[in-house]
């Protein structure tokens, strides 16, 4: 399993179109941060959310978009198969892969970030940068478990991408908070959107408890991966 | 006696109502080329990508090298190298795509792409160009090279010469007949146009409609002949007529043969030697 996961971050690295919007992005993020350091550095608190979730689109989409969807369109993933690897296997590595080429990215956010905190002397407002940077990385981590069902059950990257970018970009909270507003949850004091990732991954970071961690993971990651493996295992694979 | 490399007993497989393979029985014995004939559309495919663990089936036996189960069957997909459409990544050169694949392989030795690409005939300069630009023929040596990767004791072209000019099929027949002599490797090779095959395999299994009608050797196949071929020069047809019939020996028919356009190509081009 390691060789794939290897193979497949170097291929994603490879890619020029990916590299150059990550750098793009880099860009665009420092330039931001510097220009509220240098004029309020007491409202990065207030901006470090928007920055994390714009750094976690605007890299999380080509990274879904270089480890799944150009699996499914090069048809590498039937050569892989083919080869006598099992598709649990793959899915599994697919999700590991994405993981670990977005904390990659993150990382370098986050050196990048430290770099202009020590520089400018602003080292002791930068807590929210990292913890915002970092929860939305979590979040991605759950939100890319649920997308993969769409992937490998329904074999259509285009929608796993569309239900990605929903639940990344809090587009499906704005959806579920509505609904609470229907009398029957509303009366029940029932909030629907606590089950998106990222709403329960701010109950367990407020709560402080790991049984929010646990049902989150539980629900978001063990789940989806068991399901997507299920749905995908029969699957007829086109050349 | 050779061991089966591959032993299919009443594989069928059907999409909704169409069923697509209808019992299907096939042996393919190491050592062999064995020519899949038969028409588009006759399951030819279908029954590559049950081979290959991509299409699941509803009924049947399949044995991978002597597997028993299917999970023996999986962990010997890996002693088969396979070619059955194009499978690489647009933005990466040919190379990186075989680093790629060499890579997850499992494959250390980073030479093993030289001499695939050597074997296929793809020059460094064609190599390290993105796959996104590479001719259709230059796909193909490139999914042939793919499958070359690790010396696998089995093979499986799906019409690797599908598209392909005069040239290139002449290339790909002499490789395929080239690794099975030089490396002993067992090949299964696909194809609608029965020409291409018939100089190529030793073993033939013709599908047609979901089931594998009959498989012949190449042997048998001559023995089926109950009459000979006697090529002599156009001015002699007239004498040599009359000598055999003045020995009692009849002659059902005389023809001229022409050269076939293939000949005459090559004739003209002069290339047979590239592979």
């Amino acid at each position: 399993m390691f060789n794939f996961i290897k193979a497949d971050i170097l291929r994603v690295l490879k890619k020029k179109s990916y590299i150059v919007l990550s750098a793009i992005v880099l860009l665009a993020y420092a330039a931001t941060l510097l220009i509220v350091l240098s004029k309020n550095p007491a409202s990065v608190e207030l901006v470090s959310g928007l920055l994390a979730t714009g750094a976690v689109l605007l890299i999380g989409i080509p990274v879904f978009i270089g480890v799944f969807s150009d699996d499914f369109h090069s048809k590498a993933m039937q050569t892989i198969i083919g080869f006598g690897t099992s598709r649990r296997r793959l899915v599994l590595s697919r999700y590991c892969e994405y993981l670990v080429i977005l904390a990659q990215a993150f990382a370098v956010i986050s050196l990048v970030s430290l770099l202009l905190f020590a520089v400018t002397g602003n080292m002791a407002v930068a807590k929210p940068i990292f913890r915002d940077l970092w929860k939305e990385y979590l979040s991605t981590v759950l939100c890319v478990g649920a997308a993969m069902i769409i992937v490998y059950g329904a074999q259509n990257t285009t929608f796993g991408l569309v239900i990605f970018i929903g639940l990344a970009a809090n587009i499906l909270d704005l959806l579920l908070t509505g609904i609470s507003f229907i009398p029957f949850f509303a009366n029940h004091n029932i909030d629907v959107s606590l089950i998106l990732p990222s709403n329960m991954l701010n109950q367990a970071m407020s709560n402080g408890k790991p049984i929010f961690y646990l049902f989150a993971a539980l629900c978001y990651i063990v789940l989806p991966l068991v399901l997507s493996v299920k749905l995908f295992e029969k699957k007829e694979l086109e050349f | 006696m050779s061991e089966a490399f591959i032993q299919l007993k009443g594989i069928a497989k059907s999409y909704g109502k169409n069923e697509v393979l209808k019992g299907v029985d096939m042996t393919v014995n190491q050592g062999d080329i064995y020519g899949l004939i038969g028409k588009n559309g006759s399951g030819k495919t279908t029954l590559f990508k049950v081979i290959l663990g991509l299409s699941p089936y509803q009924a049947g036996e399949m044995s991978l090298f002597g597997a028993a189960n299917e999970a023996q069957n999986r962990a010997n997909r890996k002693r088969i190298g396979f070619f059955i459409g194009a499978n690489f990544f647009g933005y990466l050169s040919g190379r990186e795509n075989l680093d790629y694949y060499r890579r997850v392989k499992g494959i250390r030795d980073k030479s093993e792409i030289d001499r695939v690409l050597g074997i296929v005939g793809l020059d460094e300069k064609q190599a390290k160009s993105p796959a996104a630009r590479y001719s259709l023929g230059q796909k193909q040596r490139l999914g042939i090279a793919n499958a070359l990767l690790g010396k696998p004791e089995l093979l499986i072209f799906d019409e690797p010469t599908n598209g392909l000019d005069p040239q290139g099929i002449h290339d790909i027949r002499t490789l395929i007949q080239k690794i099975n002599a030089e490396e002993g490797t067992t090949i299964i090779v696909s194809s609608h146009i029965l020409s291409e095959l018939e100089h190529t395999a030793h073993r033939f299994g013709i599908v047609h409609d979901g089931v594998i009608k009959r498989e012949i050797t190449r042997e048998e196949m001559n023995r089926r002949n109950k009459t000979v071929r006697i090529d002599i020069a156009d001015s002699n047809s007239d004498k040599a007529k009359a000598v055999l019939e003045q020995n009692g020996i009849e002659v059902y028919n005389i023809a001229r043969k022409d050269s076939s356009l293939e000949e005459f190509y090559f004739e003209l081009v002069g290339g047979e030697e590239n592979v």
